[in-house]
């Protein structure tokens, strides 16, 4: 049998693993102590720990020290320990391992984690990084109604390129600290590769909507698919940043992905039905070889215009029916 | 010799002028008002104008514009008259012609003035001496000489040209020759010296229809609703029956009127040396919308286009150009959101009989007390070439369903290639 303790951090994370092989141990900052800690508020010689060599239970004795020992944040000068306590000795804080009980089964190796190693090739991730470079200046170009020069772009798309670095960075610096590993190749790759995807949607929505009329149901359809491909990307960037259950990773990306949706969606709602001198369409043309859609003719067009007067009408003498309503 | 002479000739033109307009202003004094409209919270006056007593029962002409507020809000507003002598009373409306801009209203007072002015047989020859009366800034009845300058061309509105300084107040004012019979009504200013006024046959065309039977509060509104609908049932059918040719714009043809309908203005980028596209455009627009009151105007149309090519751009490029320049369209007239509702749109791909393949965006929006009256935006573009394009754009306001479907299938329809 043996003692063990782990010493915690203020957030109860564990910072060491201590073991002895002993039925009896000192701690304190002396130096002929089993186990040393260098804290100015304890003792020389501190707390005894003991474990019965029958029925191998733990207890402790405090050596009458200036600061004392709080077991789970009670002063006590001795008594007996359970797994799990939290021994406070000065400002260091110590838990009693129960080496009676089972550790917890071992996480299944995730087979997502094989086949995502190429995320992590810097070839890769410096590739990606260049393609999007070129997209963004491409796209910048295709926007522009001035005289485009490629040199005067470059500082512009380089420093959005850097604001955007910050997602895969906090990410990296999370799974150095909590994980000893940043995988900060992998997050950036990720980013990169969300991008590519959110732009293929954009130009596929301006494809649908241009030929399909921009049907009313669209933009939830967007929404939903949009909102997807932001799940999967905090999902992956949680995935190399942390160890923890499928479960939670589900629940933490959705989190973060309703987090960012719902006030992006609020907003744009917010004041949709004010009244507005301008009327909102969707102004979107392609050049002739995206154009699939049949062209209707005059007639047929203005004909069905005829809905809008009657639909107007009827919003109009509900709206004023309501009104009625209110002043009855 | 020849100098004395000319300066003897001014003097005495000059002294004539003087002379008519003494006359005429104490001539007549006793048949002019000041208008006020009376805000009943505060009990103060909102807004003034002028009038004119035209029979011996106390009936007075001014402009609708000047009561619109009591119009639109009869329970908020009172109407008030003052007099040359300082008297001052009360005025019932007795009907309205908001298209022309005219109203009658009638003194409730039992000593009414005797005095009126009649109303001339005809309009006098281009060029001659007439008075504008009214009351500006509330400063007094004052008269301003002027030259009658026609009636003014362009217009679907009648208006008549007159050369003199109109300001505000004066509305509603009657301007008469030298004999002091009326041949118009103040009704606006473009500024330095140039005035209009609504011409005599309105103002003989509103009396002569009415027995001066007022009409009732609840009916205002019936009756603009009517009127609009009226008038634009006339325009339509003008601008249906006025000549229209195809013009040339960039690679395609539009649509022009050939008389003065409208008035038309061009514009085009071709002295920016560095713009990286052609943009040439035509505008044309009515002059005078009709005011219903003070946030509603409406009876107007816009109608633009515009040619856009690029040979820099490539058809990707191009085409993002191209969206951008026709979002953001907005309604050609004012309107608040108690007066129509908001626009709602269809769009469609388009091809007319000229093989003209356009995006076609209609929306409309309904005035809440007008049924049946609409304002309609239209706004298409062409898609057949690769980087170049042709936006076509109109705004029609105060329409009826027939009038809007009828003009926009004439327009879409007429678009060609050259």
């Amino acid at each position: 049998m043996a003692i063990v303790l782990e010493l915690l951090s203020r957030k109860d994370q564990t910072l060491k693993y201590f073991k002895f092989n002993k039925s009896e141990i000192l701690v304190g900052r002396d130096h002929h102590c089993d186990l040393r800690l260098e804290d100015p508020y304890i003792s020389a010689e501190h707390v005894r720990i003991k474990q019965d060599s029958e029925d191998h239970t733990i207890s402790f004795e405090d050596c009458d020290t200036v600061n004392g020992t709080l077991v789970n944040k009670q002063l006590l000068p001795s008594g007996q320990l359970q797994g799990n306590d939290i021994l406070k000795l000065g400002r260091t804080r110590l838990k009693v391992v129960n080496t009676n009980q089972p550790v917890s089964a071992a996480l299944p190796l995730s087979q997502l984690e094989e086949s995502l190693n190429w995320l992590s090739h810097s070839g890769v991730a410096i590739l990606l990084t260049l393609a999007y470079l070129v997209l963004s200046m491409v796209l910048e170009f295709t926007n522009s109604v001035v005289a485009y020069n490629v040199f005067d772009m470059l500082p512009k798309e380089m420093g959005q390129m850097a604001l955007l670095s910050a997602w895969p960075i906090a990410f990296a610096i999370m799974g150095k600290v909590f994980n000893k590993e940043s995988r900060v190749v992998s997050q950036f790759s990720i980013l990169w590769l969300t991008l590519f995807i959110f732009y293929g949607l954009y130009l596929l929505e301006k494809l649908v909507s241009f030929n399909f009329n921009a049907p009313e149901g669209l933009i939830w359809v967007e929404l939903m698919v949009y909102a997807l491909v932001l799940f999967a990307c905090i999902w992956l960037s949680l995935f190399f940043a942390f160890h923890q259950t499928n479960k939670r990773r589900n629940l933490v990306s959705s989190m973060m992905t309703l987090v960012i949706v719902v006030p992006i969606v609020s907003l744009s709602m917010l004041g949709s039905n004010d009244f507005s001198a301008k009327p909102a369409y969707n102004s979107i043309m392609l050049p002739p070889i995206y154009q699939f859609r049949p062209a209707s003719d005059v007639n047929t067009f203005v004909e069905n215009s005829a809905s809008l007067f009657t639909e107007l009408d009827e919003h109009l003498a509900s709206e004023s029916s309501a009104q009625k309503n209110a002043d009855d | 010799m020849r100098y004395l002479f000319f300066a003897l000739a001014l003097y005495s033109v000059m002294g004539f002028a003087q002379q008519t307009a003494q006359n005429l202003f104490s001539h007549y004094q006793s048949a002019l008002y000041q208008i006020r409209i009376i805000e009943l919270g505060s009990g103060n006056k909102s807004s003034i104008g002028s009038g004119f007593q035209i029979n011996d029962s106390g009936v007075l002409v001014t402009n609708y514009h000047v009561v619109s507020e009591y119009v639109y809000f009869p329970e908020k507003y009172r109407i008030e008259y003052l007099a040359a002598d300082g008297t001052v009373g009360e005025l019932s409306l007795v009907n309205i012609d908001v298209v022309n801009d005219l109203a009658l209203v009638q003194v409730q007072s039992d000593n009414k003035s005797t005095d009126f002015f009649s109303l001339s047989a005809q309009l006098p020859e281009q060029g001659s001496s007439i008075y504008s009366l009214g009351n500006p800034h509330d400063l007094g009845m004052i008269v301003v000489p002027g030259t009658f300058n026609g009636i003014k061309k362009n217009s679907f509105y009648q208006r008549i040209h007159f050369t003199g300084s109109i300001n505000p107040g004066m509305s509603g004012g009657p301007v008469v020759n030298p004999e002091g019979e009326v041949v118009g009504v103040n009704v606006a200013t473009a500024g330095n010296q140039i005035g209009f006024l609504v011409p005599l046959t309105k103002i003989r065309a509103l009396i002569s229809m009415n027995d001066f039977t007022p009409i009732s509060a609840n009916e205002y509104k019936r009756v603009i609703a009517t009127q609009l609908m009226d008038n634009q049932q006339r325009l339509f059918e003008r601008l249906e029956h006025e000549e229209w040719k195809l013009n040339e714009l960039g690679g395609a043809k539009i649509p022009t009127l050939t008389g003065p309908l409208l008035s038309c203005w061009g514009d085009s980028n071709s002295a920016d040396q560095e713009a990286l596209y052609l943009s040439v455009e035509n505008r044309c627009s009515l002059d005078e919308e009709i005011f219903l009151h003070g946030g509603l105007r409406t009876g107007g149309i816009e109608i633009e286009f515009e040619w856009l090519e690029s040979d820099e751009f490539g058809a990707h490029r191009f085409y993002d150009f191209f969206s951008g320049s026709i979002s953001g369209a907005s309604a050609g007239n004012h309107a608040g959101k108690n007066d129509v509702s908001n626009y709602q749109c269809k769009q469609d791909i388009v091809a007319n009989n000229h093989d003209v393949k356009t995006k076609s965006i209609l929306c409309l929006r309904a005035y809440k007390e007008f049924p049946h009256l609409y304002d309609v935006l239209y706004i298409g573009a062409t898609l057949n070439h690769e980087s170049q394009g042709l936006i076509s754009h109109f705004t029609l306001a105060g329409v009826s369903q027939g009038s809007a479907m009828r003009f926009t299938k004439q327009f879409v329809g007429a678009i060609a290639w050259q």
